[in-house]
């Protein structure tokens, strides 16, 4: 856990401030590299700026995140949760439809859509509906070490919000000890051949969750006054709300805000349409490639000095705000365990002319493994999907003379 | 082969001989187009492991070392990747290695230039010897292994990179390197249809024939042989006693440890003492009789690694020789 913020908080380290201290105006016009690197890793911070309309909200959100739960995992009340949304809903459809269709004549206009803030989650419930009496839910969401409890419904079923980030969680329910998956939630086979349920949060699934929170929060404020209101009105209104859940419990979550629930349980999979006029969100690939271009210049980080040294400075005034270790740059971050294991190595090249290789495990792909420089040559490996195959490419170059 | 259980035979073999010459020579031309319809179902990526290794080098490589990297990988051949036009550059082959030698072997004194050559500078070496560049064909790994094999034996070659092109980029990717022996090993392996090739090697067209084979014996100087390989573009020369049996063989890949580690200086030393620097993983020279049939050549190509076999009468003497091409063009054009 340490080891993985540290590493997070030097590459979040804002670059370009650095630069532009030293490198006049025109100069950083040519300098693509830092740019790029800020807005691929400071999503925070950018986030921040570029969409102000829905900050109260989701930082309020990841703060909590980062400071409460180490987890990333965020256990909601379910009642004050979905049950005020629930009501709020009807009320806010329509306003939807219009953010969600000046959402998307600004794509059209150009300017990249806003990747979702990764530390924002979205309220997912998790149901179980096959009986048991000490019903916990674990999964990747807690690293599979914690158990969750699942909150017993009075129609007898079980269920929790968990508010999840963007990603694939898989998890899987223990029953009065006994681990099992649920027969009403998709399953899959993991890597290890294990049959897990999981739950996709998708780009759209957070969008139209921050959209809903945009519409609440023009209504209220205040959104600490907001939270604590809704806990009010749902203690008023527990009599009716606890016999909406027994209904829409059997549904299993379907009925709840159907944009949000039908595109996380996969539901409409095969199915552009996402009903009330929403179709699916396809990420064009054209227009990633335009965003970023590929440059030969070495930032000027690893060149010169004078910005290297800038660099290290302000990582370490960083680190000192939060009480971090000092020099921490000094030490590089440490190899990801998955990433030790070299198929290249358990190569026997005896009996073995087509040149097969064990089957790699898919997070050691696009990764590039290097051998140390021996006789003025240097050979690089990679493993590549081709089709449905791998090949691991090991390419040797001479070093430039 | 209906009849297998009425007349009782002591070996399979006697049973193969009871058969009729009809009935072989049926059995032949079926399983003949059999493995041809096999070829043209299945295709190049087909043949490829799931997950597989390929080693790359890059042009700008000296030739001394690009040698080593061979070695040291255990592989006779690399496809080329130049890195000024990012573009695949063909393959680097044991022919490559023969040129680099004639070449010094003209011109010694420009032992300097040989030394520091690159595998860019190849082709230069290959015009001022004359030597006729190799065409390489190349094919998309999706085509069918049928048109592989056309490809190949069209360009005289014994092996074809797989080209496909990138996504993204829309420039030519080197995906494998397919050689005559992987998918004939491939047929071997995966059409049981071999088995029914009983007609023995001499009545067979392009295989029964008797070939003129250029010989030389243990304490013929190397670079006589390697001359030979180079003026014949064959790939091997076989060893022959006062007798005429055969002893052992010379190949192309044999140069590669000869010239090992850029010595170009050992090109006086007979055949004999060249071959002691061949692997310890040699895999043998294969022989067959002109009484064998494919059926069993293809057995034997399944269990071991092999370019070509030698044809010998029961004395050991040497008679012909069945490449690998030969079987390919048998398969792909005979019986017709």
């Amino acid at each position: 856990m340490s080891n993985s913020q540290d590493s997070k908080d030097i590459s979040m380290v804002d670059v370009s401030k650095v630069l532009e201290s030293t490198v006049s105006q025109d100069e950083t016009q040519t300098l693509q590299p830092p740019q790029r690197r800020k807005s691929t890793l400071i999503l925070t911070d950018e986030m921040d700026v570029d969409n102000r309309n829905h900050t109260e909200q989701s930082s309020g959100n990841s703060s909590t995140n980062a400071s409460g739960l180490e987890d990333n995992m965020q256990v909601d009340n379910h009642d004050s949760e979905s049950g005020g949304r629930s009501q709020q809903n009807e009320e806010n459809k329509q306003q939807q439809q219009q953010q969600q269709q000046q959402g998307t004549e600004v794509n059209a206009d150009g300017q990249a859509a806003p990747l979702p803030d990764p530390s924002v989650t979205i309220p997912v419930d998790i149901k179980w509906v096959q009986g048991g009496e000490k019903v916990y839910v674990t999964g990747s969401f807690t690293g599979w070490r914690k158990m969750i409890g699942l909150t017993k419904q009075p129609d007898g079923d079980y269920s929790i919000t968990l508010g999840l980030p963007l990603g694939t969680h898989r998890f899987r329910f223990v029953i009065d000890n006994e681990l099992r998956f649920s027969d009403y939630l998709p399953t899959a086979t993991d890597q290890m051949g294990n049959f897990v349920n999981y739950v996709e949060v998708t780009h759209e699934s957070i969008q139209s969750h921050l959209n809903q929170l945009d519409d609440s929060q023009s209504q209220q404020q205040d959104s600490e006054l907001q939270q604590h209101q809704q806990v009010q009105e749902n203690e008023q209104d527990k009599g009716p709300q606890e016999q909406q859940q027994g209904s829409f419990a059997r549904k299993s979550s379907m009925s709840g805000s159907k944009s949000r629930s039908n595109s996380i349980w996969g539901l409409t999979n095969d199915d552009d349409d996402m009903g009330n006029g929403y179709s699916r969100y396809h990420e064009e690939v054209d227009n990633d490639s335009n965003k970023f271009q590929y440059i030969t210049d070495i930032p000027p980080i690893f060149t010169d000095p004078k910005v290297m040294e800038q660099y290290y400075m302000a990582i370490d005034k960083q680190s000192k705000s939060q009480n971090g270790s000092q020099q921490a740059w000094l030490h590089p971050p440490q190899l990801p365990p998955h990433l030790e294991s070299v198929i290249l190595n358990n190569f026997n090249s005896m009996d073995n002319n087509s040149g097969a290789l064990p089957i790699p495990n898919h997070v050691v792909l696009n990764h590039l493994a290097t051998t140390s420089i021996k006789h003025n040559t240097l050979a690089v490996a990679s493993i590549v999907r081709y089709k449905r195959k791998y090949v691991t490419q090991v390419l040797y170059a001479p070093l430039q003379q | 082969m209906t009849d297998v259980l009425s007349k009782p035979h002591s070996t399979p073999n006697d049973y193969i001989e009871s058969l009729s010459a009809e009935q072989i020579e049926h059995d032949q031309i079926i399983g003949v187009k059999a493995i041809r319809l096999f070829l043209q179902s299945k295709t190049s990526y087909d043949v490829l492991p799931v997950s597989y290794r390929l080693i790359v080098l890059d042009t700008s490589l000296l030739v001394k070392k690009s040698l080593n990297i061979l070695l040291q990988n255990n592989i006779v051949s690399a496809p080329l990747w130049n890195n000024k036009t990012s573009r695949f550059a063909g393959l680097l082959t044991s022919s490559d290695f023969i040129n680099v030698i004639q070449y010094y072997f003209q011109f010694p004194e420009k032992f300097d230039l040989v030394d520091q050559l690159t595998l860019d500078g190849l082709r230069e070496i290959e015009k001022s010897i004359g030597a006729t560049p190799i065409e390489t064909a190349s094919i998309h790994p999706f085509k069918s292994l049928y048109e592989a094999c056309v490809k190949m034996l069209g360009a005289k070659a014994r092996r074809i990179p797989l080209i496909d092109e990138d996504e993204k980029t829309r420039r030519e990717i080197v995906v494998s390197v397919l050689t005559q022996y992987r998918i004939l090993k491939f047929v071997a392996l995966n059409c049981k249809e071999t088995k029914m090739l009983l007609k023995p090697i001499k009545n067979l067209q392009g295989l029964g024939t008797k070939k003129d084979l250029s010989t030389c014996t243990m304490s013929t100087p190397v670079i006589e042989v390697i001359h030979l390989l180079a003026n014949k573009s064959v790939a091997s020369v076989p060893i022959v006693d006062e007798q005429g049996k055969l002893v052992n063989v010379y190949e192309a890949v044999d140069v590669l440890a000869l010239v090992k580690g850029g010595m170009y200086t050992d090109l006086d030393l007979s055949v004999g003492d060249a071959l002691l620097r061949r692997p310890d993983d040699f895999e043998g020279v294969h022989t067959c009789t002109l009484n064998d049939r494919l059926s069993t050549i293809m057995d034997t190509i399944r269990k071991s690694r092999l370019h070509r076999l030698f044809v010998v009468d029961d004395e050991g003497k040497l008679v012909s020789v069945i490449t690998l091409s030969d079987i390919l063009n048998y398969i792909l054009f005979g019986e017709d």
